[in-house]
């Protein structure tokens, strides 16, 4: 294991049946580092994210964490080491109020085993706060913009403390303001929070905006792992469609 | 300057969380006005209507609905539905009913009616839950089996059960705090459910599987194991309504309960529940059983045929998911 990362993956793989959707995947996540994760459709990215959120189980391979293996097996086991994510469908509750969305999964209760409304709109409104997002707490999610859905996605992942957030598809479907509003957030989770952050994404331009390292998947397969100073936009896209650089033979 | 644009946003907060507050109990506060009208309505029109034997009456007919409501509201607000009350309701009261008959003791009876109604909660749970299996089919097919089940014993005939204790008797047939036992008992159950929707986490668990069953399992939430629970309590109170209804006429009949999903379901959406989940209250449905019932006892105080119950009833929810559908696409 290399002292580097403090979070890695080891020949993941991930079998639907004869379906092959990870095929050894070995990769690491350094600390304060934004890993954009890209690949064309099917390439498996959604699949190792589910994986590393303890929704979905390896067939075969490993976790590491501080160099220790782990064996996430749920959600909650996952937000227990220190990982969160964002899914690209927000896995909010559109009926629900923020607060509640907040919350959602791990409720909080009183002495008497009731729930503790107040207190959790009270840790809302801190870290609403702390985030600099203004939205008000007992507004249902569905009468929110997509922009403000995404924020508040994006708040619950960061409830405890998060030392890697997954995010899928964070700025699919948002307006111009919006997406610039949500890379701006991502930049100072970062910088400011000291969250390293695996970023799954289709526009690699915009992806290329924020992230430090590129892992490229294509057909369950990684095929790549550049740092961004190494890298251009034209060449990740060619490693996406030809799955390797234009003119060269990439391994 | 900063002070007082702080200040200005500090009280527009406060103004949005008080409409959003005041919003949430608009159907309540319409439901109630409805209530008052159509009261003032009937005492003008007959003069039976606010005497205390016909109050009395409508108090002890709406109860049993009300068990089944609550448990209705539980199970919609998961997304799901349970069509099976009204069959468990007579299973219990009949397996009851003939324990006693055939000379056991009748609280163990009892008690042995409702534990059977609640397994055919964990029934349906599991199939709908785990098996991941339609409620509407499952829940149909339950009913048709309970209901014939409690057809076999009987043979169809209704068994009179006579020399029980008065507290049995009591719990159906009796007063307390000056009202009957059963609505007292109704309004109980309404108020812990009601109470443990908004502050136990079991409860509260329903309203994020019916908003969006995805993203409760992606948050963790054990989907299977919630549905499990909303269909037990559901046939647990269902259950409860049959041995309250046995107690009340001492007769257990194959017919107990028959229609009775129609009337909660009507009552449940008439008080905000929806049928697609995420969305319900204990006090809404409440209000919804007494609207249900209060119409069927005009239709009775004002001598019209007790045939055309069923078609009111009918009439009665469809007016209602149609008004909800008309407002849901203008909101939209």
């Amino acid at each position: 294991m290399s002292k580097e990362y403090f979070f890695e993956g080891h020949e993941i793989t991930k079998m639907y049946g004869a379906v092959v959707a990870n095929y050894k995947i070995t990769f690491g996540v350094k600390p304060r580092e934004i890993i954009g994760l890209v690949g064309d459709n099917a390439a498996g990215k959604s699949t190792l994210i589910k994986q590393i959120m303890g929704v979905e189980h390896p067939t075969e391979g490993d976790f590491f964490l501080d160099g220790q293996p782990v064996k996430i097996n749920s959600p909650m086991i996952a937000k227990k080491l220190g990982i969160n994510s964002v899914y690209q469908e927000l896995a909010l509750f559109p009926h629900l109020s923020v607060v509640e969305n907040i919350f959602a999964g791990e409720l909080q209760c009183n002495k008497l085993r009731l729930l503790d409304w107040k207190a959790m709109k009270k840790k809302t409104i801190e870290l609403l706060e702390r985030l600099k997002i203004e939205i008000p707490v007992e507004r249902s999610i569905k009468n929110l913009s997509g922009g403000k859905r995404q924020e508040v996605a994006i708040a619950r992942a960061l409830l405890h403390n998060v030392r890697l957030l997954l995010m899928d598809e964070p700025t699919a479907a948002l307006s111009v303001k919006e997406r610039e509003k949500i890379f701006s957030l991502i930049r100072d989770l970062k910088e400011k929070h000291g969250i390293s952050i695996i970023l799954v994404g289709h526009n690699i331009e915009e992806v290329f905006e924020v992230v430090d390292r590129f892992i490229v998947l294509s057909n369950g397969r990684k095929i790549a792992d550049i740092e961004k100073s190494q890298t251009s936009v034209k060449e990740i896209v060619s490693i996406i469609v030809h799955g390797s650089p234009v003119g060269e033979s990439f391994n | 300057m900063q002070k007082i644009a702080e200040k200005k946003q500090n009280v527009e907060k406060t103004v949005d969380n008080r409409k959003i507050k005041l919003s949430k109990f608009k159907r309540e506060f319409f439901l109630v006005l409805t209530i008052i009208i159509v009261g003032v309505i009937l005492s003008l029109l007959t003069p039976y209507f606010l005497t205390k034997g016909n109050l009395s009456a409508l108090l002890i007919g709406l109860s049993a609905e009300g068990f089944v409501a609550i448990g209705i509201v539980m199970v919609m607000i998961t997304g799901e539905i349970d069509l099976s009350v009204g069959g468990i309701m007579a299973l219990s009261s009949v397996v009851a009913g003939s324990l006693i008959l055939s000379g056991k003791n009748v609280w163990v009876s009892v008690l042995l009616g409702f534990i059977l109604g609640s397994i055919m909660g964990v029934i349906n749970g599991w199939l709908i839950g785990y098996r991941k299996i339609n409620s509407f089919i499952i829940t149909l097919a339950m009913m048709g089996m309970t209901r014939g089940v409690a057809y076999i014993l009987t043979q169809g005939s209704p068994l009179a059960i006579g020399g029980v204790p008065q507290s049995f008797e009591s719990l159906g047939g009796g007063n307390l705090f000056g009202l009957p036992t059963f609505t007292v008992v109704f309004i109980l159950l309404a108020s812990i459910s009601g109470f443990g929707l908004k502050k136990i986490k079991a409860f509260r668990e329903f309203y994020f599987v019916g908003s969006s069953e995805n993203s409760a399992k992606l948050t963790g939430l054990d989907v299977p194991k919630i549905k499990m629970r909303a269909f037990v309590l559901s046939a647990s109170l269902a259950s409860l309504a049959g041995i309250f209804t046995l107690s009340r006429f001492l007769v257990a009949t194959p017919n107990t309960g028959n229609g009775i999903e129609l009337r909660a379901i009507a009552a449940a959406v008439i008080g905000g529940t929806s049928f697609t989940g995420g969305e319900g209250s204990i006090l809404g449905a409440a209000l919804g059983v007494l609207i249900v019932n209060l119409l069927n006892n005009a239709l009775i105080l004002l001598n019209i045929s007790v045939y055309w119950q069923n078609f009111v009833n009918g009439l009665l929810l469809l007016s209602v998911v149609l008004i909800d559908n008309l407002t849901q696409k203008k909101s939209d």
